[in-house]
């Protein structure tokens, strides 16, 4: 289905929400100095966005257009409390780690926002789908930036030591203006690998 | 198909009945296994303020296990006293704190040994402070502090350098916070050390 490709692709790169939305990144500038917690918070980002699409775009047709966000917002809220008890009663520690931003899941502007743009004008299977994508665009995005901030803070990737004695920690990377360095890095790098993109959507309604 | 205002509330009241329902039953489904976790939870805050070493990977049984043959719980009074053993040997007391922090209560626990002259090390349950700033009460280094510290002779029992008996370094950036532990610390320590010392 070369739909889903484009969808794929869509979610992933060419409309990435970090890098060309710029959504969602308050959560991805506070979870990302561990790749454990950037991976757990990205699965439950796929989830929510995938399953709140889905549901969105079955009842859409159904939907009164103007209490949609009202009904939105409840069936987001209804997600993100799954992903709440299921982490506090089978994965307890990452509960903890996560402490606040598994509740704010809710106020991820990308859930509602591919709500909003996508699933309320498609068809479920297709809104499941794109929401997966920009569940995983996302999730990239945080675990390149976990990535360097682990390395470079704690010298470990998932836990695992990997830099030996000799590397010297670098402490900024682990506190919040780290997050705003290795973001805007990440940014700057992903926009200049697809320079054309700019003039392609220039003109565009957003 | 023409909605009107009454469809609209119809049709909210009944999506809002439905996912309810779906998070209602889940939560009553895993409702044991949460509790399950908060009790291993105190119980491992209990393990280490008595610096009785466990390891975090460890499951539910061990914990409990270990637990159980190093601390012993007793009422004495109205309060809940914790008897930390080992080698079957008394080692000390524990007891639960709270008070105001700087954003909502703090709760810990804080040990002390059994002659009542040294604190064996303190841990928080719940805080709500400032992440990164007094939520670093939650770091090792700062509770490892007050592992194995003498009290002074009278009250305030601990007291921050660089006060000529300060034995703890408060936290850069979060003075409150840092006033607060302290206060909280001492005044489960006055209220422990009388009903201790007065039961005796």
């Amino acid at each position: 289905m070369g739909n889903t490709k484009k969808i794929f692709l869509e979610g992933f790169w060419k409309d990435n929400p970090i890098f060309r939305q710029i959504l969602g990144i308050c959560s991805a500038l506070a979870v990302t100095n561990l790749m454990l917690n950037s991976l757990v918070m990205g699965i439950g980002l796929i989830f929510v966005t995938s399953f709140s699409s889905l549901t969105v775009s079955l009842i859409r047709q159904y939907t009164p257009k103007h209490i949609r966000m009202m009904v939105q917002t409840l069936i987001i809220s209804s997600y993100v409390i799954i992903v709440d008890i299921v982490l506090k009663a089978y994965y307890p520690s990452m509960s903890e780690a996560l402490g606040p931003y598994v509740g704010l899941i809710i106020t991820n502007c990308i859930i509602m926002g591919r709500c909003e743009a996508f699933a309320q004008n498609n068809k479920p299977l297709v809104s499941f789908l794109d929401g997966i994508a920009s569940g995983i665009g996302y999730s990239f995005i945080l675990l390149v930036i976990a990535f360097f901030r682990e390395l470079m803070g704690f010298g470990t990737l998932f836990g695992y030591p990997l830099l030996g004695s000799w590397w010297t920690k670098w402490t900024l990377m682990i506190m919040p203006p780290g997050a705003f360095f290795m973001l805007a890095i990440v940014i700057w790098v992903a926009r200049n690998l697809s320079p054309d993109d700019e003039k392609q959507k220039e003109g565009a309604t957003s | 198909m023409k909605k009107g205002s009454l469809y609209s509330v119809f049709f909210m009241m009944i999506v809002t009945a439905i996912f309810t329902l779906a998070l209602s039953a889940l939560n009553q489904s895993t409702i044991a296994a949460v509790q399950g976790n908060q009790i291993i939870k105190h119980q491992k805050k209990l393990l280490y303020a008595f610096n009785i070493p466990f390891d975090d990977t460890m499951k539910t049984d061990e914990i409990n296990a270990l637990y159980d043959t190093h601390i012993k719980e007793s009422k004495q009074g109205s309060m809940l006293i914790y008897e930390g053993h080992i080698n079957n040997q008394l080692i000390g007391y524990a007891t639960e704190m709270e008070g105001p922090g700087l954003w909502g209560n703090i709760q810990g626990i804080v040990a002390v040994n059994k002659d009542l002259n040294n604190i064996l090390g303190i841990d928080f349950l719940a805080h709500s402070e400032t992440p990164g700033l007094g939520g670093r009460i939650d770091e090792n280094w700062f509770k490892e502090q007050f592992r194995n510290i003498e009290l002074n002779n009278s009250s305030p029992y601990v007291l921050y350098r660089p006060s000529p008996n300060g034995t703890v370094d408060a936290i850069a950036g979060a003075t409150l916070t840092s006033k607060a532990v302290l206060n909280i610390v001492n005044d489960s320590l006055i209220e422990f050390l009388e009903l201790k010392k007065g039961g005796k």
